[in-house]
């Protein structure tokens, strides 16, 4: 009884394997992340900037949640930064 | 750089109104942009149908290079999204055909770089994000939003952390957008750049920026192809958030 469900989750895990999604071959073309660090760093505190005043312009408050987001923002770019150039150590 | 050159360098990406056309007050003209993407949407399936017209065991070369195509991006697929992602493989397909052929008809002299206004590429990230989005809510309903809390994430800080990685997952439309219309359009800046020093230079000095013009047109090409891939894999990497979740 006991083989039989071990030989079960062997199955499913195999099967789990099987359609997931499988780990990349490290390419050139891989490292495009890293090159366009800066975009990723730029965009995020200017996206937080328009949520914020977007938000702002409903409620009336400005600028309070503009400078909420700009600060969230600026912090969300530094920890995406820092999650892509550790990544790519990681990987080396 | 005077103000000439500038407008030199950037007249390219001018958009000109071909047919114009307005409806209920919102110009709709027919552009330099839409021609070319017209273009660009009937090479590819002249191409396809031309590659697929007399199908045989052992391919031609437009056989093999249809079939070659379709591989590599049922394969980025499935290595990113897995065999659930399969279901969305012609419209990554679509996607990456588009981009590609829009960035190296851009590449033809005199012609036009579809990719290089934002407006399009935005209008393409947007309709993939809302369709990331869609699609993660249907197929996992609320848990979808656990995507926001990274796993191992302390209970104290998941406040900071979800806001954190909302303002990532909102800002992803605008990288993806951004980085393709970018890197046409400085691709495209610098190489007339290039080609105003081969003149201003003449035949003594100009032989300089004219090969390094070669070079730089050879990496153009190389940069049409890659961008390509990243806007498509970075789309994969989007779903895969939503099909799988962690």
């Amino acid at each position: 009884m006991k083989n039989d469900v071990d030989n079960l989750n062997k199955q499913i895990k195999s099967f789990k394997d099987k359609i997931a999604p499988k780990k990349k071959k490290e390419s050139f073309a891989d490292n495009y992340k890293l090159s366009n660090i800066a975009v990723e760093i730029a965009a995020i505190p200017i996206v937080a900037c328009m949520f914020g005043y977007f938000i702002d312009k409903i409620f009336n408050t400005l600028p309070i949640f503009l400078l909420i987001c700009l600060i969230f923002g600026v912090i969300s770019s530094f920890v995406q930064g820092y999650k892509i150039i550790t990544k790519d150590s990681d990987k080396k | 750089m005077s103000n000439s050159e500038m407008h030199q360098a950037l007249h390219q990406f001018e958009l000109k109104k071909l047919i114009p056309i307005e409806l209920a007050g919102y110009d709709i003209s027919f552009t330099n942009s839409s021609l070319f993407m017209m273009f660009a949407i009937f090479s590819i399936i002249t191409f396809y149908l031309f590659a697929i017209r007399d199908r045989k065991i052992i391919p031609t070369r437009m056989q093999s290079m249809a079939e070659l195509s379709y591989e590599f991006i049922a394969s980025m697929v499935k290595d990113n999204v897995g065999t659930k992602g399969m279901s969305f493989m012609p419209f990554i397909f679509t996607i990456f055909m588009f981009v590609l052929a829009c960035n190296l008809f851009g590449m033809i002299p005199y012609s036009f770089t579809v990719t290089s206004h934002i407006s399009v590429t935005f209008t393409m990230a947007a309709f993939i994000f809302i369709m990331c989005t869609l699609v993660g809510l249907i197929k996992h309903g609320m848990h979808f939003f656990s995507l926001f809390l990274p796993e191992g994430t302390p209970l104290w800080l998941a406040p900071v952390m979800i806001v954190i990685e909302f303002f990532t997952y909102l800002s992803r439309p605008v990288t993806l957008s951004i980085r393709l219309a970018g890197n046409m359009v400085a691709g495209h800046i610098l190489l007339k750049v290039m080609a105003g020093f081969v003149i201003t230079l003449g035949l003594i000095g100009g032989w300089l920026p004219l090969s390094l013009m070669v070079v730089l047109s050879g990496f153009e090409l190389f940069v049409a192809v890659l961008q390509a891939y990243i806007f498509t894999i970075l789309t994969c990497v989007y779903l895969n958030d939503a099909v799988n979740l962690h």
